[in-house]
Formats: C-alpha cells, sequence, structure tokens
C-alpha cells in the first residue's frame, strides 16, 4: 500500500489533496516538518533532505510535493494528468513556475507580516516577498484570463499543484486579481480539496 | 522552427544545452540584458514575467527552463532523457524541482537580500546527491538524463562558485563526466 508522510500542516497538504481526487488508499504518517521522527536514520534513509513529504510506494520512494502528484496523477490514468504534451509541459511549468515565483515569497511574507512573534518580524523581507507577489498574481491573473484552467481544457495537476501551495492565499486579499480569486475558490470548492483542507484546521 | 529567446549567460543557457544533447535544430533569439528586451511589450506577450527563457514551438509558448527541458526531452529524442520508467520520468521531476526549491530558490532570495552563498551551504545542498551517485551513475539511474542536466546546470549560476563541491567525491566525478558531454562542450563554446 501507498505510505504518505508528512502532516497536512506541511507541503503535504498538496499530496493528501491529489490521494483524495484519485480515491486511492494510502497509509498516513503525519510527520510534522522538523520534527524528531523526520530526524531519525530510518526517515533520512528515505529522504536525505530530511523533509516531508516523501511517498513509499511499495518499495518507490519519492520526495517533492509536486513531483509526487505529478508521478501520481501519471501513474493512476486519472484525467489530471494531462495526455497532450503541450498541456502536459504547461502543467510543468505551472508547477515549477509557482516554486520559483511564489512560494518561499508567501511563506516568507506571511511569516515575515503576521505568524511570526513581532519583534521576529523583518519588514525588509516582507516588503520584497510582497513585491514580488503581485508581479506573480498579476501573471496568474493574466493567464486565467484568457482560460478558466492553466493547462489545458479541465482542472488538472498544474492547477492542483499551484492552487495547494497557495493554501496561505485564502487568507490573503485577492481582490485586486479577480481571475486568481474565483480560480482559487474554483479549486479549494472541490469535495477532494475539502477534505485534505478539514485535515489540517 | 524552435525559437528561443534569452542571452546564454542566463538560466537559457540550460535550454540551449539540452537542445545541443537532443540535436534539435533551433533558431537563437539572444540579447543582451541590459537592451532591456525581455520587458517590451512584444516579448512581456510571449512571456508575462519578464524573465528569460522562453521557448516558441508553433503554438506552444512556454517559460521556466526546467520545465522546457522536460518537455523538450519528452517529445524529441525518443524521450530517452525522460527516463526509461515511470519511476525515472518521476525521479527526473523530483530532482528537478529539488534543484528549484532547495538551490535555486533560496539563491535568488539570499541574491536579492544581497547574502553571499556560502561554501558550506552549497556543499550541504549537494551532499544529498552522494548515496544516489554511490548507488548508480546518474541520478535518474544508469544513464544520463534532464536530471542530471538540470541539478548540474545550477552550478553554473552566476553566484555560484562550482569548485565548492570538489570535496564531494561522487558529486565531483559525476560534475567532470557530464563536463566531458560533446553537447556540453559546444553549449560552453557558444557561451563565450
Amino acid at each position: 500500500m501507498l505510505r504518505l508522510y508528512g502532516s497536512a500542516k506541511s507541503r503535504a497538504l498538496r499530496v493528501l489533496w491529489m490521494l483524495q481526487e484519485l480515491g486511492i488508499a494510502y497509509d498516513h504518517k503525519d510527520y510534522a516538518p522538523r520534527s524528531a521522527q523526520t530526524k531519525a536514520p530510518q526517515y533520512r534513509e528515505l529522504n536525505g533532505n530530511g523533509r516531508v513529504p516523501t511517498i513509499d510506494d511499495d518499495g518507490f520512494v519519492l520526495s517533492e510535493s509536486m513531483a509526487i502528484n505529478l508521478y501520481l496523477s501519471r501513474k493512476h490514468g486519472s484525467g489530471f494528468y494531462p495526455a497532450d504534451p503541450k498541456n502536459e509541459a504547461l502543467a510543468i511549468q505551472w508547477s515549477l513556475w509557482e516554486t520559483d515565483r511564489l512560494d518561499r515569497q508567501i511563506v516568507n511574507y506571511v511569516r515575515n507580516s503576521t505568524e511570526l512573534p513581532e519583534a521576529e518580524r523583518n519588514p525588509a523581507v516582507a516588503k520584497a516577498a510582497w513585491d514580488e507577489i503581485q508581479d506573480s498574481f498579476g501573471v496568474l491573473d493574466a493567464a486565467l484570463a484568457k482560460s478558466p484552467w492553466l493547462a489545458g481544457p479541465a482542472f488538472s495537476v498544474g492547477d492542483l499543484n499551484v492552487a495547494s501551495a497557495l493554501y496561505r492565499g485564502l487568507f490573503l486579499d485577492l481582490a485586486r486579481w479577480p481571475h486568481v480569486q474565483a480560480w482559487l475558490r474554483r479549486c479549494w470548492d472541490r469535495p477532494a480539496a475539502q477534505k485534505a483542507r478539514a485535515m489540517r484546521e | 522552427m524552435i525559437k528561443l529567446y534569452g542571452p546564454p549567460m542566463t538560466r537559457t543557457f540550460r535550454v540551449m544545452w539540452m537542445l545541443e544533447e537532443l540535436g534539435v535544430p533551433y533558431e537563437h533569439v539572444s540579447f543582451p540584458l541590459a537592451s532591456g528586451t525581455h520587458k517590451t511589450a512584444e516579448y512581456l506577450a510571449l512571456n508575462p514575467n519578464g524573465h528569460v527563457p522562453t521557448l516558441v514551438d508553433g503554438d506552444l509558448v512556454l517559460w521556466e527552463s526546467f520545465a522546457i527541458n522536460m518537455h523538450l526531452g519528452s517529445v524529441h529524442g525518443g524521450g530517452a532523457l525522460m527516463g526509461a520508467t515511470p519511476a525515472e520520468r518521476a525521479t527526473i521531476y523530483k530532482w528537478t524541482l529539488w534543484g528549484a526549491c532547495e538551490v535555486e530558490g533560496p539563491a535568488d532570495t539570499a541574491g536579492k537580500l544581497g547574502m553571499k552563498i556560502s561554501k558550506d551551504w552549497l556543499q550541504t545542498r549537494y551532499r544529498i546527491l552522494e548515496p544516489t551517485l554511490e548507488r548508480q551513475a546518474y541520478l535518474a539511474g544508469a544513464n544520463f538524463s534532464v536530471a542530471d542536466l538540470n541539478v548540474l546546470s545550477l552550478l553554473y549560476r552566476p553566484a555560484i562558485n562550482r569548485e565548492d563541491v570538489a570535496a564531494l567525491p561522487r558529486v565531483a566525478d559525476w560534475v567532470q563526466r557530464i563536463s566531458a558531454r560533446p553537447a556540453f562542450q559546444r553549449t560552453m563554446e557558444k557561451r563565450k
């Protein structure tokens, strides 16, 4: 049976969402990020980075949340993995784009503006991150003005990877980017997304 | 014909190398970043991020250098550089995303905040490769793949000193083997 390591309060949330979409059975080890369990030698053998998530699919071990979702959606012939090579390329493009242009920027912004105790916040980091986030939401909004989904005519792993990574975006004011706001809601309104979210909150 | 936009001293280099590996002809539209070509309306229509590279292949317009390389590896050369099995393909996704999240992203942020990348930092990252390269010749298995190309290309970022990984024996050997590839050498010639 497929085993997933990583709690819903980590990037494993993305994989939990994909697993709900696919409806496959799995065994969940909900290790928290940086917990003692992730530092144990047994886990380090699976993931030398010591990060979560990691999957063990009957002996095939894989890390990097977005890579896991690309693998699972492709393996299970779900339709979430675009069959057309061009849409496949776009799904991968948007996944990498999110890691490049939004992922750590959102974390840096939220941590340094609200999550950290006030004394530990660095306003310069928050500002630099927010500048990048605004540009990136502009790019995403323009793409979603042209097409309701990121990689072809239907919801795909490209949408799931980007929308799931934007979990913190659910709590930001996105009114300036109406297409992003509507798309993010469409994605997170999916029953699979709701189930994954319920595991986190 | 495929059109590739961006100067060779940028992430465009990775895609040039990939196209050399595949022997796919392409038209290279290069320009100095100082020219601001990548901020013109014409270019922004292709890549609204205003970044390089961008690849145009018929009606497909693609950005994100790593995504471009995975796409090219899928549709050219019989897919040989994208792994022989679904597990190898997934492993290529893994290493590429690892490179993007664990190396390139933090290096970009450090650059923007004016921080220097230390030898220790780079070694700690690339040390992760050692057990894999102990077990097998390349990151995704017995053969060279897009994973090797993408992850090795990170050592050619401006702020990174690739000599810093020389202390990692398996990584150093891997770098040496890949650097000897004719396609890599030809790409380096074009970079000069």
